[in-house]
């Protein structure tokens, strides 16, 4: 889903191309080039919406460009760590995101939400002591208001309610779609139930990052992505999407070390991995 | 900071307008088509400034092949060592890092308290309506001190049993039990020195804004108390606001990962 505030930038921008483009006839000869340029235009626009993670670090490599986001810091060309140099060693800091909202919210009854949570101190425990170097898990968290989110949820129930009448009363009902909507409806329900058994909806920004220490710069960017790797083995058993962090979402993560935003609004819509 | 992404992006998104006019209004020509190329290029420039507005104007001014966002260290410490402080623009923001104590392990625990557990984490990250960031960490531990205190013992027992040797009538029994104790601090010293030891931190920090260091130190302060309140009624724990020296070990990579280890993590890692 894209936010207001992109969908304004990304309206804007394109209009002022369509303009181009619907008045591309009047290039006589250059016509076509125009043309073309416009629907790359556009094409650009949405690949820096939606990959901006592989074009930024493309761009910083080919100008072999790097950023130095505070003193003593720097984010190399590859983009893919923040590098710390002192005491003539080198610090270098990694990022993967780490959602767990997937591990226990999406379950379609309560009763299976119960055997994950009785689990999950175990499991935790367990990935945390295979690890041996320095980590954090790092969740950032935020509480929203009860009231506008049941009524956010009833409604989707209503929707799917209406959905899965209108399919069983059609001429030719597919089972396929029956299950599907009975699987939705049924984790709807089980979030419901959650919040009237007393507990409130939170907005959540979950990353693991990790420090690797090296004596060249090459050498701690290696260590860190061999320890990033070890990792992503280590949390597989808590059904997480982990991906590597690139590109700009380093910095704002890098950040956060120090400060987080306000709102959680502004956070979440820096975050592009996260939506 | 945001303003000026919206001025940024409202001057860039009016010259992609302006060319895409003043094109329009000309005949077919390659200026014509120059300036439509160039309506482009701003439209392009005006979307991009939706994430990387930071960077314009550092790019702007990059010398050779680096941009500098910012030149200065990215937190300083407040005077009582208990918050860091940083500045973006006019304002200055402070934030403070609370100390969740639970030391208990699910290994202890029934299924019964391993679900009562679980449930009162899910009220702690519901704790506040303003962000918070809840960590848990692990420390390369610094055992300096630990190693400087086993030599020491050591040193100790090797001059026990060379003045036990030494001594004419020593019993075979208490020159036996002097070199066991000799070989006991040997090993452990090895043991200790040559291993990595983890240490593992949870905590909350909470990020406060103001107009000046002490009003984002006192904003910050508040918010801290009620999260601490929170922590200890959901808990029944103690919890404590972390401060120097060991808020280093929370943020800088080097306090993450002491010096005097460095040996044994790179080794670690091959």
């Amino acid at each position: 889903m894209m936010d207001e505030t992109t969908l304004i930038y990304i309206s804007v921008s394109a209009m002022a191309i369509l303009l181009v483009l619907v008045d591309a006839t009047t290039y006589g000869i250059f016509a076509i080039l125009i043309a073309v340029f416009a629907i790359i235009g556009i094409f650009i626009i949405l690949l820096i919406n939606y990959a901006d993670f592989i074009i930024f670090p493309l761009i910083t490599r080919i100008l072999k460009m790097r950023i130095i986001p505070a003193k003593n810091y720097y984010i190399p060309k590859e983009q893919d760590c923040v590098i710390k140099s002192a005491n003539g060693v080198y610090y270098a800091t990694g990022y993967l995101t780490a959602n767990l909202y997937n591990y226990v919210f999406t379950s379609e009854e309560s009763e299976e939400n119960e055997t994950l949570l009785i689990s999950a101190p175990t499991r935790w425990e367990r990935a945390l002591m295979s690890i041996k170097f320095p980590f954090k898990y790092n969740l950032i968290v935020a509480a929203q208001d009860v009231q506008s989110y049941r009524d956010e949820l009833e409604g989707k129930l209503s929707l799917l309610n209406f959905k899965l009448s209108r399919e069983l009363s059609s001429g030719n009902p597919s089972q396929m779609t029956i299950d599907d909507l009975q699987r939705q409806i049924r984790i709807v329900q089980a979030r419901i139930d959650r919040l009237s058994s007393g507990e409130k909806p939170i907005q959540s920004l979950m990353y693991i990052e990790s420090t690797a220490v090296g004596v060249s710069e090459k050498a701690a960017r290696d260590a860190l992505s061999n320890q990033l790797r070890q990792i992503q083995t280590v949390m597989s058993g808590f059904d997480l999407s982990i991906t590597r962090i690139t590109g700009r979402e380093l910095y704002y993560l890098f950040k956060f070390n120090y400060f987080i935003p306000a709102s959680m609004r502004d956070l979440m819509s820096l975050f592009s991995y996260q939506k | 900071m945001p303003n000026f992404q919206i001025l940024i992006f409202g001057i860039f998104a009016t010259a992609a307008f302006a060319f895409a006019i003043v094109a329009s209004t000309f005949p077919a020509s390659l200026l014509k088509f120059v300036l439509g190329l160039l309506a482009i290029f701003f439209a392009v420039l005006a979307f991009s400034m939706r994430y990387y507005y930071y960077i314009v104007i550092p790019f702007i001014h990059a010398k050779g092949k680096t941009i500098l966002l910012d030149e200065k260290e990215p937190f300083i410490i407040a005077p009582n060592g208990n918050a860091i402080i940083g500045k973006e623009g006019e304002f200055t923001y402070a934030t403070m890092f609370i100390r969740i104590p639970i030391y208990s392990s699910s290994t202890e625990m029934s299924e019964e308290e391993r679900y009562d557990f679980s449930n009162l984490f899910s009220k702690l990250v519901s704790l506040s309506k303003n962000p918070i960031k809840i960590t848990t960490q692990l420390n390369i531990l610094n055992k300096d001190d630990y190693i400087n205190k086993l030599r020491d013992k050591l040193n100790d027992a090797e001059t026990r049993y060379n003045t036990i040797l030494s001594k004419k009538d020593a019993k075979p029994a208490e020159v036996e039990r002097a070199k066991g104790e000799v070989t006991m601090w040997h090993n452990l010293l090895d043991t200790v020195s040559n291993s990595n030891s983890l240490i593992a931190i949870s905590y909350a920090s909470v990020t406060a804004m103001g107009g000046n260091d002490e009003e984002a130190i006192n904003l910050a302060m508040q918010s801290a108390n009620e999260i601490m309140a929170g922590i200890n009624s959901i808990y029944g724990v103690v919890s404590d606001i972390i401060s120097t020296p060991e808020l280093l070990m929370l943020i800088e990579p080097d306090y993450m990962i002491p010096f005097s280890t460095i040996n044994q993590q790179i080794k670690g890692v091959e």
